[in-house]
């Protein structure tokens, strides 16, 4: 395993780094990539700190099938990878898993919950929801531009059957009366990584949004509505937006007068042209205001490493500074130079230098300087699809304990595990284990169903006895590494005093499944 | 005490611990109280016109009737009528005025006293509660709820051993508390033994996984505290529990005394069903036959063991209802002017805080906002919520900004 520390020294070097033929990365002086190496890494010489050492095989490939795919790699495919001498092999890896389903369905899924966050009609109507899901898988598969991407979603007219990208407006235009304030805040946070709802009230304290801004802004979206038509037993379900020139401007009333707003793009009198569609006017000015591409950049960069360079990622504001402000707006800059190119940036920051640092360190810098990868706990979701993929453990009826609690071990995990209130940014306040989530796998059934599964012989494949190879088996399922000297030293020998009983390895993989290293992303 | 002493001396608004030191404050009664809160939660959105606001023979009051109570000139539903027995000991708010009209949004601000902000999540006052006043070694959690339906603000960026422990069917055995088949304590402490040694210092320092580690330390101290008897309600008479009601929540009312005894600091129990869009005055009536034993006896439970001064009781919702009563014969949101009813824990009973016009449709008398209804709870409970608290992001800021206590109450 390689072990190299990143010094600022190598600042000037916007080479690989590599050792036995593995290079982390190869690219030119002037792309995204060398821009971030050379970006972060000046910042860790002016505040006097030293990078980590880079990530070896097993961590990497791990985080990055976490990232892309949202579950952790097999052992078949941990073996592979850390058996490749390819130098090129992490850069190959980036390439084949940006465009394979599983990511298209992992980041379809992401990007979906967070545009439709909180979506009251989602829960009633899931299958016009899988119709929208569907539509962003397919935009990440085919790497739809991101200023397109927008364009759809917020220009969308549906009906949500053949035109699922209205779903995006249709979770705001269904708050009833809300709906046009609603669909201004989700555009702000997601498009500009900004909350100018607080403005609705007052003039935003800590930033430069007015009263005024807020509505001009909503103004784009006054006239929309959404039209819902459902059967009775909410077993089908269509929806489209309407946008009504009849319905009036936003106003603000108090007892002496009543002000009312036109739309205008953040207070600058730039509105619709003649004839245009107020939300084609808004697609348009947005996609050129330079905030849309530092939010882009600032919410994959925060996707994958787990922390923007604004954060949390809805948090830009006046009084807010970037981590990193010169770099974020070379990388914006340079995204919009590209035509907004998703999948190229993604592979840039992924084959970046801090992307690939090591998480373990014995001293602590603070987040904020990327100066070793960051440990984020799993999703709920991706805990689940990490359980299956360690264990084998399949999807089933639970024999009830509780009346009206699940049946089914899928749901009654993501219901313990899903916090109370969606959480817009996913790492702002992760969800940590709580005494209740503890005992679910201290002593829940879907735990202990698990570790069952994963000592069950697999098809075929011949009963390992030896107890060594055992449990670098278990190791390379459940925590995608095989185990250190010390621990395979300490548990072999706890494994040999019980005689080998299958007991001995099931209290090994509830311990391994119980660790904090497999409940997180690091 | 000189009235300008009192108000300075809610200013610096001393806790309880600080006053026992100073003998001359003690008997004021602005000094907390209470030692634990019980919220009775009716989710959905009780109907302030048909339970504690009524108004007879208008347009919008509907076809109930008051009656009197304890509480002389207190008035409430005659579908009340044991609370009406206690209302000596409990008071309305009938001038709560919020601006949200959405149940998420309300519930959330109901629950931590804030406007919901996409910037910050606010812990749950609950969750605040439980790390001011518990015992970081008591053997039970110290926030739990009981019985509820929708799911509430915890924790936030509070450690999430303050997270609510939901305990769903009262009387029932609690989830995962027991070893997995299979598994004795023998086994057990084996199991925590490889733990530790694959836990290692993964992550060390790192404040999620500190947390997660206290969060197994707490849980396993749950599985074998003895207080566990707490939940098995067969202990109680048949009597007192018939009088409860034997309903989810008339049980969870009784398991939440049974807590408090055993120094939990926080219980919430969830009564659904209010969301009376329509056939309000049905839906209405039968909750609040579910809803008037469990209440009363709560009250009277707690009166008689001693516990009601040092136990803060709040019945709330996320909003009220409109007065106009809609085509269905049912109810909407309504967050202009609604009710809540506090008792116990250094409230004087039997007031009436704010009035609303004929119709109920407009607030006539002293609005109070959620604010102050959350100054009231942390004064009663002697906790001082504007004190800085370290939040995700490492800063600081005030569990409470704003909001002054309904000094009316106290």
């Amino acid at each position: 395993m390689r072990s190299i520390i990143l010094t600022a020294g190598l600042v000037a070097l916007p080479l690989a780094l590599s050792e036995g033929g593995h290079a982390a990365r190869v690219e030119g002086g002037d792309g995204p990539g060398a821009l971030i190496d050379r970006g972060i890494a000046q910042r860790w010489k002016a505040e006097g700190v030293k990078g980590a050492a880079l990530a070896d095989d097993y961590e990497f490939f791990r985080r990055l099938s976490i990232d892309l795919r949202g579950v952790i790699p097999t052992a078949e495919e941990v073996r592979a990878f850390a058996a490749d001498r390819d130098p090129a092999q992490r850069e190959r890896i980036v390439d084949a898993w940006l465009r394979s389903e599983e990511f298209a369905r992992a980041w379809g899924r992401r990007w979906s919950d967070d545009l439709a966050i909180n979506n009251p009609l989602k829960a009633k109507f899931r299958q016009a929801f899988d119709a929208f899901e569907g539509w962003v898988r397919d935009a990440v598969r085919a790497n739809m531009p991101y200023d397109r991407f927008a364009r759809r979603l917020l220009t969308a007219k549906g009906p949500l059957d053949l035109d699922p990208a209205a779903g995006f407006l249709m979770s705001g235009l269904a708050m009833s009366n809300e709906g046009p304030k609603d669909v201004v805040e989700r555009a702000g946070r997601i498009f500009l990584g900004t909350q100018i709802r607080c403005a609705e009230c007052h003039d935003h304290p800590f930033d430069d949004w007015t009263q005024e801004d807020f509505y001009s802004m909503a103004g784009f979206f006054w006239q929309s509505r959404a039209e819902i038509r459902s059967s009775k037993d909410s077993s089908s379900f269509n929806g489209w937006i309407v946008d009504d020139p009849a319905k009036g401007e936003p106003f603000v009333a108090s007892a002496k007068e009543k002000k009312s707003f036109a739309a205008s793009y953040k207070g600058t009198g730039e509105g619709p042209g003649e004839r245009e569609p107020r939300r084609t006017a808004f697609a348009r000015l947005l996609v050129a205001d330079p905030q849309f591409a530092r939010a882009a950049v600032n919410r994959h960069w925060g996707m994958l490493v787990g922390r923007g360079f604004v954060h949390p990622l809805d948090g830009f504001g006046a009084a807010k500074k970037p981590s990193h402000p010169e770099l974020l707006d070379a990388l914006a800059a340079d995204f919009a130079r590209s035509g907004y190119d998703v999948r190229r940036l993604m592979k840039a920051i992924l084959l970046s230098q801090p992307y690939q640092l090591s998480s373990r360190r014995p001293d602590a810098s603070p987040d904020r300087l990327f100066a070793r990868a960051l440990a984020v706990p799993l999703s709920p979701e991706q805990l689940y699809e990490s359980l299956v993929r360690a264990t084998g453990l399949q999807d089933q009826r639970l024999p009830t304990q509780t009346k009206g609690d699940p049946r089914d071990l899928r749901e009654a995990f993501l219901r313990e595990f899903r916090p109370p209130y969606e959480q817009p940014d996913p790492f702002a306040a992760p969800a940590e284990a709580t005494i209740s989530q503890a005992l679910f796998f201290l002593n829940g059934s879907a735990v202990n169903l698990a570790v069952k599964a994963a000592l069950r012989p697999k098809k075929g494949a011949v009963a390992e006895t030896d107890p060594a190879r055992r449990l670098e088996e278990l190791y390379l399922s459940i925590l995608s590494r095989p185990p250190s000297a010390r621990e395979s030293q300490l548990l072999l020998k706890r494994i040999e005093a019980r005689g080998g009983s299958p007991e001995a390895y099931e209290d090994v993989v509830w311990a391994l499944l119980n660790s904090t290293e497999f409940v997180t992303r690091h | 005490m000189s009235k300008l002493n009192r108000r300075a001396f809610l200013r610096v608004g001393l806790g309880a611990s600080a006053a026992a030191s100073l003998p001359a404050f003690a008997t004021a009664q602005s000094v907390a109280k209470a030692k634990a809160l019980i919220v009775l939660f009716m989710e959905g959105g009780p109907s302030q016109m048909d339970t504690f606001d009524l108004k007879p023979g208008t347009d919008t009051g509907g076809p109930f009737k008051p009656i009197g109570t304890s509480a002389p000139g207190v008035r409430i539903s005659e579908h009340l009528p044991r609370l009406a027995r206690e209302m000596k000991d409990v008071s309305i708010i009938r001038s709560l005025t919020s601006t949200e009209g959405d149940h998420a949004r309300g519930q959330y601000l109901l629950h931590t006293g804030h406007k919901p902000e996409p910037a910050t999540t606010h812990p749950g006052i609950g969750s605040y509660v439980a790390r001011e006043l518990g015992s970081p070694n008591a053997g039970l959690p110290n926030c739990i709820t009981v019985a509820l339906k929708t799911r509430v603000p915890g924790e936030a960026f509070l450690k999430p051993e303050y997270a609510p422990y939901a305990v769903e069917q009262p009387g029932e055995p609690i989830r995962n508390i027991r070893y997995a088949m299979g598994v004795d304590v023998l086994r057990f402490n084996e199991r925590m033994d490889l733990l530790r040694t694959i836990e290692g210092e993964f992550a060390s320092g790192t404040p999620f996984a500190e947390g997660r580690r206290e969060s197994y330390r707490r849980a396993d101290q749950l599985m074998h505290t003895p207080e566990l008897r707490a939940f098995d309600l067969r202990e109680e008479e048949d009597a007192l529990r018939d009088s409860y009601g034997r309903t989810p929540f008339g049980q969870g009312c009784l398991l939440a005394r049974r807590l408090v005894e055993r120094g939990v600091k926080f219980i919430e129990v969830g009564l659904g069903g209010w969301d009376t869009h329509s056939n309000n005055f049905e839906g209405t009536e039968t909750l609040m036959d579910t809803l008037d034993p469990a209440f009363a006896t709560l009250v009277l439970d707690l009166r008689r063991r001693g516990l009601l001064e040092e136990t803060l009781i709040v019945w709330m919702g996320e909003f009220g209802r409109t007065p106009r009563i809609n085509p269905q014969n049912g109810r909407d949101h309504w967050p202009k002017n609604f009710c809540v009813a506090m008792a116990g824990g250094g409230i004087q009973g039997g007031r009436v805080v704010g009035a609303t016009d004929a119709h109920g449709m407009e607030i006539r008398q002293r609005p109070v906002p959620v604010e102050d209804y959350a100054a009231t709870i942390y004064q009663c409970l002697g906790i001082d919520a504007k004190k800085p608290t370290i939040n995700e992001m490492g800063r600081p800021i005030k569990i409470q900004n704003t909001g002054a206590p309904v000094r009316e109450l106290l």
